[in-house]
C-alpha cells in the first residue's frame, strides 16, 4: 500500500496553549477581584467599570471562553490531526481562528468593562461580537470539517464524535440565543421577552455547559487520558450509548433553571424529568474513563496528568450527580437564588475542565516539546494546592447556601419571619466568602506553579512546528454500506451522515421546548394592568441591566410561603411580557426586586432612600456588600438613545402608541421632573437627565402594575 | 406560513408532548443498546486500542 509523508501543524496548538496560560491568570486574578469585592466591599474601589455587576460577568467569560476555550482549541487541534492522520485543513483558517477568537476575548473585556451587555448570563456579548463569534466559530468548524474530509484513517474516533457535536451544538445554540434587535453599535434587546426569552435563555444557559464545556472535554478525555495512562479505553460500546444518550438529553434540560419560576408547569416537568434521566450517560462517561485506569493506578500515584485526569472525572461525577439533584423541585428550592449553584459550577469549572486542563497540558507539553518536565515536584505541589483549592472553595459555598436558606424559611413562635431583613443573612455567611477567599488563592497560586512550569520546559525544549508523519493516502468516504458491518462503524466512515444524525439528536430537545414556548398563546397569559415601561423606566431598565445588577438581584418571587412572605404576591407569567431581555436572575446576593415598585411591600423604598443607597449603601445597612454607585448622580442619558429604544421595542411588538418615539423625549422630563421635584424635598438636588433618577423611576415600575394600587386606578378610569 | 403559525398557536394539551419525547427517547435508547452489544467482541478490542496503536509510526520515525 502507498505509504505518503504529511506534515503535523504543530504552531498553531503551541499558540493556543501559550493563549491558555496567559488567559488562565487573567480569569482567575479577576475571579479574585471577584470575591474580593463579595467580602469586602471596598474593592469595587468606587468605580464603574470595576463594580461587582461588571467584574463577574468578566470573570465567568473569561474563565469559560478565554481559559477553557483556547486550552479545548489546543486540545483539540493536536488530537484531531493524530486521530484522523492528517494535518488540519487550512493553514491560513487556523490563524483567522486564533487571533479572531484573541480579538473577541480582547472585546468581551473591553465592552463588558463599559458596561456594554445584553445582560443574559453567559451570553453577555453584544451583537457586533456575536457576530464575530459566529465567524470564527464556523471558520474552527470548516478547519474541522476539512480535515475530517482529508482524512487517512477510515473510521472517525470517538473523540472526533463528541468534537462535531459540539461545532454543531455551540453553532445552534449561539444564533438562536442572539437573535437581537441592534439600536446602537453595542447595545441591543433580544427578540424574545419575558418567560420566552428566560426559556430561550436557559437553553442556550445550560447547553453551554453542555457544549461547551462538557462535551469537548469528553472528547478530549477519550484521547488524552488512554494517551496518558498508555491504555485503551475501557468500553467502546459503553462510549457509543452515552455519546449519543448525553447530547440527546443535555438539549431539553434547560428549564431546571427556572423551576417554581413563572413558566408553564409542563416545561418546568420536561426540564425536570430529562436531567433526572442525564445522571446516567453523564456517569457513563466518568465510569468509562475511571475504569480505562483498570491496572494502571500505580501510574497515577507518579504522574501529575494522571492525578488531574482522575480529580476531573470524579469531579465531572460529583457535578453530574449534583446537577439532576439540583432539578429536582424541593432541592431546587434551596439551591436556587443561593450559593449552592455556585459551589456546584466551580466544583464542575475548576475541577473537571480545569483538572483535564492540567493533566491534558502536563503530557502534552514534554511531549510536543521534546523534553521532560521542568519540575515533577512542582507538579505534585500544584496538584495538592488545586485540589485543597477547590475544596476550601466550594465547602464553604454550600455551608452557606444552606445557612442562608435556614435563615430565609425560619419563622418565629407568632408565624413571622424570624429574619425579615434580606441583609441579616448576608451578615451571617460572610465568613464563608472569607473562605472562598483563600480557597481562590490556593487555586490561583497553583495556576502560577503550573504556568511557571510550562513556560521552563517550553524553553528547555524544541517544537517541531511542521511536524512529519506517514500514513496511507486520503480515504475516500463510500457510502454503500458493507454486509455484516456494524451500523455505527458505517456511521463512524461517513463523516456526513454521522454530522447529520448529531444535528437531528440534538435539534429534537430545543425544538420541542422552545417553539411551543414562543407560538402557543395560552402558555403565556396577558394580565390587562400590565404595561409598557414609560420611556424614563425604560431608560433605567438599560442602566441596570448595563450595571450588572442582575448578577446580585433577582426579580421572580417564587410560590413558597417564605418568599411570598418576604416579598409580596409571587411572580406571573404575564409581568414581563414587555421585558426585552428578561431579568429574573439566578442568584440572590441582595434581596429580590420584584416588587421594589409596589407600594407596601417590604422592598418598596423612597425615592431619597434609594439616593442615599445607591451613593453609600453601608449608610442604609452598615453590613451592606453592595458597591456604592455614585456615578449615578453624574452620568447622564441621552435622550436621543431614549427615542431609538422606544422605537425598537415597537419593532419588537411593545404596543406604545404610533409616533409615540416622538413624543417620547417630552414624557421622560416630565416623569423625571417628578421624581426630582421628590428628592428636592429631601434636600437632594439631581439633574432630570441623571442615571439617579432613571433608575429610581425603572425601580418603582417593578411590581406596581399588579398592586392593589393600580388595579384601583384602572377600575377607576374604566368606569 | 401563516396557516402554520395560526395552528401552532393553537395546540392543546402540549403536556403530554414530552411524554411522547420520553418514549420517543426510550424506544432509541433500547435500540442503540441492542444495536452496540451485538457487535463483535474482535472488533471491539481492535477499536479500542487503535488509539494506542496511532501515534507509534510517527514517534519511532522521530526518534
Amino acid at each position: 500500500m502507498e505509504v505518503q509523508q504529511f506534515y503535523y501543524d504543530n504552531k498553531i496548538v503551541k499558540q493556543f496553549m501559550i493563549a491558555t496560560f496567559f488567559w488562565g491568570v487573567v480569569a482567575l486574578i479577576v475571579g479574585m477581584l471577584a470575591a474580593l469585592q463579595l467580602a469586602m466591599p471596598v474593592h469595587n474601589m468606587g468605580i464603574e467599570y470595576f463594580s461587582f455587576g461588571r467584574i463577574r460577568p468578566i470573570h465567568t467569560n473569561a474563565v469559560i471562553f478565554a481559559f477553557i476555550g483556547n486550552a479545548m482549541f489546543a486540545g483539540i487541534y493536536y488530537s484531531l490531526q493524530r486521530v484522523l492522520k492528517a494535518r488540519l485543513f487550512n493553514d491560513v483558517l487556523s490563524k483567522i481562528h486564533f487571533w479572531g477568537w484573541q480579538f473577541i476575548i480582547v472585546m468581551a473585556a473591553l465592552t463588558l468593562f463599559a458596561g456594554k451587555t445584553t445582560g443574559k448570563e453567559y451570553a453577555e456579548l453584544e451583537w457586533p461580537i456575536d457576530i464575530a463569534i459566529a465567524i470564527i466559530w464556523v471558520t474552527f468548524g470548516w478547519n474541522m470539517i476539512g480535515t475530517i474530509i482529508n482524512r487517512r484513517e477510515r473510521h472517525i474516533y470517538v473523540s472526533v464524535w463528541w468534537y462535531l457535536a459540539t461545532f454543531i451544538g455551540v453553532a445552534v445554540l449561539h444564533i438562536v440565543n442572539s437573535i437581537e434587535l441592534p439600536v446602537g453599535w453595542f447595545k441591543s434587546y433580544p427578540l424574545y421577552a419575558g418567560a420566552q426569552d428566560a426559556v430561550v435563555q436557559w437553553w442556550y444557559g445550560h447547553n453551554a455547559v453542555a457544549f461547551f464545556l462538557t462535551t469537548p472535554w469528553l472528547g478530549l478525555m477519550y484521547y488524552y487520558l488512554p494517551k496518558a495512562s498508555n491504555r485503551p479505553i475501557y468500553s467502546y460500546q459503553l462510549s457509543i450509548v452515552h455519546f449519543w444518550t448525553l447530547i440527546f438529553l443535555y438539549m431539553w434540560s434547560g428549564p431546571h433553571h427556572l423551576l417554581y419560576q413563572a413558566l408553564p408547569d409542563w416545561v418546568q416537568a420536561l426540564g425536570v424529568t430529562f436531567s433526572v434521566m442525564l445522571i446516567a450517560p453523564s456517569w457513563g462517561g466518568m465510569v468509562n474513563g475511571l475504569l480505562t485506569l483498570r491496572g494502571a493506578w500505580d501510574k497515577v500515584r507518579d504522574n501529575a496528568e494522571l492525578k488531574f485526569m482522575v480529580v476531573a472525572l470524579t469531579a465531572y461525577g460529583m457535578a453530574t450527580f449534583e446537577g439532576p439533584m439540583m432539578s429536582l423541585k424541593n432541592v431546587n428550592a434551596i439551591s436556587h437564588f443561593t450559593d449552592w449553584t455556585i459551589a456546584h459550577t466551580h466544583i464542575a469549572g475548576m475541577g473537571w475542565n480545569g483538572g483535564l486542563i492540567f493533566g491534558m497540558m502536563y503530557w502534552l507539553v514534554p511531549k510536543m516539546f521534546r523534553t521532560p518536565l521542568f519540575s515533577k515536584r512542582m507538579a505534585n505541589i500544584h496538584f495538592w494546592l488545586a485540589t485543597l483549592g477547590i475544596l476550601l472553595f466550594a465547602i464553604p459555598l454550600y455551608w452557606a447556601a444552606i445557612t442562608q436558606w435556614l435563615m430565609l424559611r425560619e419563622y418565629t413562635a407568632n408565624g413571622m419571619l424570624a429574619h425579615p431583613i434580606f441583609m441579616e443573612t448576608t451578615a451571617q455567611i460572610h465568613p464563608m466568602y472569607m473562605f472562598r477567599i483563600l480557597g481562590g488563592l490556593l487555586y490561583l497560586l497553583g495556576l502560577l506553579l503550573f504556568v511557571f512550569n510550562m513556560i521552563k520546559t517550553i524553553k528547555s525544549g524544541s517544537l517541531e512546528a511542521n511536524e512529519a508523519a506517514q500514513g496511507s493516502p486520503r480515504i475516500k468516504e463510500l457510502a454503500a454500506r458493507k454486509e455484516g458491518e456494524p451500523y455505527h462503524r458505517y456511521l463512524e466512515r461517513t463523516s456526513v451522515r454521522f454530522a447529520i444524525f448529531v444535528f437531528i439528536a440534538l435539534v429534537i430537545g430545543g425544538a420541542v421546548e422552545i417553539i411551543p414556548m414562543l407560538k402557543i398563546e395560552s402558555n403565556i397569559p396577558k394580565i390587562s394592568t400590565v404595561t409598557p415601561y414609560s420611556p424614563l423606566e425604560l431608560a433605567g431598565r438599560d442602566i441596570y441591566i448595563s450595571n450588572g445588577c442582575y448578577n446580585c438581584h433577582s426579580q421572580q418571587i417564587r410560590p413558597l410561603r417564605w418568599e411570598t412572605d418576604r416579598y409580596g404576591e409571587y411572580s406571573k407569567i404575564g409581568e414581563s411580557v414587555y421585558d426585552h431581555p428578561f431579568q429574573w436572575g439566578s442568584r440572590r446576593t441582595g434581596p429580590d426586586l420584584a416588587r421594589a415598585g409596589y407600594v407596601g411591600s417590604s422592598t418598596y423604598k423612597t425615592a431619597s432612600w434609594h439616593f442615599t443607597h445607591f451613593m453609600n449603601p453601608r449608610d442604609m445597612y452598615p453590613q451592606s456588600i453592595m458597591p456604592k454607585y455614585p456615578w449615578f448622580a453624574v452620568n447622564t442619558v441621552d435622550l436621543k438613545d431614549v427615542k431609538r429604544s422606544i422605537e425598537a421595542m415597537q419593532t419588537l411588538g411593545v404596543p406604545y402608541p404610533k409616533g409615540y418615539a416622538d413624543k417620547a423625549s417630552a414624557d421622560y422630563i416630565k416623569q423625571a421632573t417628578g421624581i426630582v421635584n421628590e428628592l428636592k424635598q429631601s434636600g437632594v438636588d439631581v439633574k432630570p437627565a441623571s442615571e439617579m433618577v432613571a433608575m429610581i423611576a425603572y425601580l418603582h415600575k417593578l411590581g406596581r402594575d399588579i398592586s392593589p394600587e393600580t388595579i384601583e386606578k384602572l377600575s377607576k378610569t374604566k368606569k | 406560513m401563516g396557516f402554520v403559525g395560526k395552528l401552532m398557536g393553537n395546540v392543546q394539551n402540549i403536556q403530554i408532548y414530552y411524554i411522547l419525547g420520553l418514549l420517543i427517547f426510550i424506544g432509541l435508547f433500547i435500540v442503540i443498546v441492542v444495536r452496540t452489544l451485538r457487535m463483535k467482541k474482535s472488533d471491539i478490542v481492535a477499536i479500542k486500542t487503535s488509539i494506542i496503536d496511532l501515534d507509534e509510526q510517527t514517534e519511532s520515525m522521530n526518534s
